[in-house]
């Protein structure tokens, strides 16, 4: 490591700098992300992300056998197979093979995509909670943020939520009231979360003004989500180019103003409430009939043609790029992760800050290695 | 509801615009335009990328380059080049609909096209991606190191003639051991 250090490192370099490697194991980082820092002082002057730790060839074997075989695969693709990859793959392969979904199906999956959102944002917000050394707000929002996820997986029984035409099971009776009793439970920790960071000296000294991306920054670097809402561009894929049924719903995309941390983990708060009302909305139109998902995965047949095809994942724009010449298999999959654009600014925009506030600033990105790695 | 409608971003109009406006810029330029589930996509020879890129971006209104992706054609029937490039754009400003620049490249030893970084910055990693898994090289990229592989990976894993089964580039590696305890 000390080698690629010396290589890479600035020629200035000197007994005055400090090269400091963080990762890949830490924490805040989810894991197996990797950055290597070169300071001066407390300050960074230099910050190199490494990633690649992850790497397990995703896409090939997808080019290498049946896409129904494939997307059974995905359970075992550890945090890989998270709902909104699951969400993006379905969709676009369904797209791509013009496969029928029904409504209900439609429905329920905004319900799942909304669920996955807060239990993503809660955590999310908990790293930054972490690093800032506020560890009770970020131990209070890691237990509902553990029973959004258990209500999903009592669903479903497992972590695949998503069939190719459909899903893996309906949701049981009685979901109204599991939701609301867990989404109170969110709220109720939300509320004091906030009550204890949003005026705290501390947390707001280490999150204003720090990790600042201006707008157009944000679009040089193709950011997305609420790292980009944060700048105050109202940009959100489930409004520009709706999928699901989400144009039939109602909700806000709420913004920042300065694009820092601190807007950031305001902008989640605020994402948070409005997938609640999201799924309030969702509950009440719920239609009946059946979910789907019953046909075997070895009777997808593709057609010839490729497409670009994208969801607003909790962290940003997540698109999936189908090729295919016929048969049962696809000629390629590329999966386009937000993170891997926002691990690239964030190593652009490191330098000048001091290091203990770097983390915070790389935790309210948002970032899944496993979706740079694949 | 069918998938396909559910996400209709695009109207015939404009995408029929991209297609004339690039063939009369660039001509022969344009090998050909294809459009599936309302998706457009103008596949052109390797000769100019940047100048079209250039194009779209400040004369049609493409601010975003959203993905950058490599394929491999070698074994596509009635493909006659290697490779494309995929740039999947979309203007942000101007409220355009995702479209597709395929940029077709030929030859297998070492292919060479010049870098989109300084159009779009964020074209650096997926570059940098597309350059080890293909094998493709950029021309005046800012920082040309491998992005997902180990530095002594020497092959490209993502062309279609790397087999998925075998040993593998483990064979290539040097065996790890303690290392020497680093001195000043």
């Amino acid at each position: 490591m000390l080698k690629l250090l010396k290589k890479k490192a600035d020629p200035k370099v000197g007994p005055d700098y400090l090269v400091l490697n963080i990762g890949p194991q830490h924490p805040s980082a989810a894991r197996d992300l990797r950055i290597v820092v070169q300071l001066d002082g407390e300050h960074v002057e230099r910050c190199v992300p490494q990633n690649g730790y992850l790497h397990g060839g995703f896409e090939k074997l997808a080019e290498s056998m049946p896409t129904g075989a494939f997307f059974e695969l995905l359970d075992r693709g550890g945090s890989l197979a998270s709902a909104t990859v699951q969400l993006a793959l379905v969709e676009a392969i369904e797209t791509l093979a013009d496969i029928e979904t029904t409504e209900r199906c439609a429905y329920v999956r905004v319900l799942i995509a909304e669920l996955d959102r807060i239990a993503r944002h809660l955590r999310t917000i908990a790293a930054i909670a972490h690093e800032t050394g506020a560890d009770l707000a970020s131990r209070m929002l890691r237990e509902p943020a553990a029973q959004v996820d258990a209500l999903v997986a009592r669903f479903f029984g497992g972590r695949t939520f998503a069939r190719i035409g459909g899903l893996a099971a309906d949701i049981p009776a009685g979901v109204t009231t599991d939701c609301d009793e867990t989404l109170d439970g969110v709220e109720r920790a939300l509320a004091s979360t906030e009550s204890m960071l949003s005026r705290n000296r501390i947390f707001v000294h280490r999150t204003k003004g720090i990790g600042t991306i201006s707008r157009d920054d944000a679009r040089a670097h193709t950011l997305s989500g609420p790292t980009l809402r944060a700048t105050g561009i109202a940009e959100d894929v489930r409004r520009t180019a709706p999928y699901l049924v989400y144009d039939r719903i109602d909700f806000d995309i709420p913004v920042g103003t300065r694009g820092d941390t601190f807007d950031r983990y305001l902008v989640r708060c605020a994402e948070i409430r409005e997938s609640r009302k999201i799924i309030h909305e969702v509950l009440n139109a719920l239609p009946l009939g059946k979910v789907g998902g019953d046909a075997k995965p070895a009777d997808i047949e593709l057609p010839t043609g490729e497409l670009y095809r994208a969801i607003e994942s909790p962290d940003g724009e997540l698109g999936v790029y189908l090729a295919a010449a016929g048969g049962s298999t696809l000629r390629r999959l590329r999966l386009r992760s937000p993170s891997l654009a926002h691990f690239e600014a964030f190593g652009a925009k490191t330098p000048g800050h001091e290091l203990g506030n770097v983390l915070p600033f790389l935790a309210s990105l948002g970032i899944r290695p496993a979706e740079i790695d694949r | 509801m069918s998938a396909a409608d559910a996400n209709k971003s695009n109207s015939d109009a404009t995408t029929h615009d991209i297609e004339t406006s690039l063939r009369d810029r660039f001509g022969d330029d344009v090998i050909g335009a294809k459009a599936f589930r309302d998706q457009v996509a103008v596949t052109v020879q390797q000769a100019k990328p940047l100048a079209i890129l250039e194009y779209l971006r400040n004369d049609e209104g493409y601010d975003t380059l959203v993905d950058l992706a490599g394929v491999d054609c070698a074994d596509l029937d009635g493909c006659e080049h290697d490779f494309e490039l995929v740039y999947v754009l979309r203007g942000a400003k101007s409220n355009r609909p995702t479209f597709r620049l395929h940029v077709a490249i030929v030859g297998r030893e070492n292919p060479k096209i010049p870098s989109a970084t300084e159009l779009w910055p964020s074209a650096a990693w997926p570059e940098r991606e597309i350059a080890e898994m293909y094998g493709i090289g950029f021309k005046q990229h800012p920082d040309p190191r491998k992005l997902l592989l180990p530095d002594n990976f020497e092959t490209f894993p993502m062309r279609r003639d790397y087999p998925i089964a075998g040993e593998g580039e483990r064979a290539k590696f040097p065996e790890l051991g303690v290392p020497e305890a680093e001195t000043e």
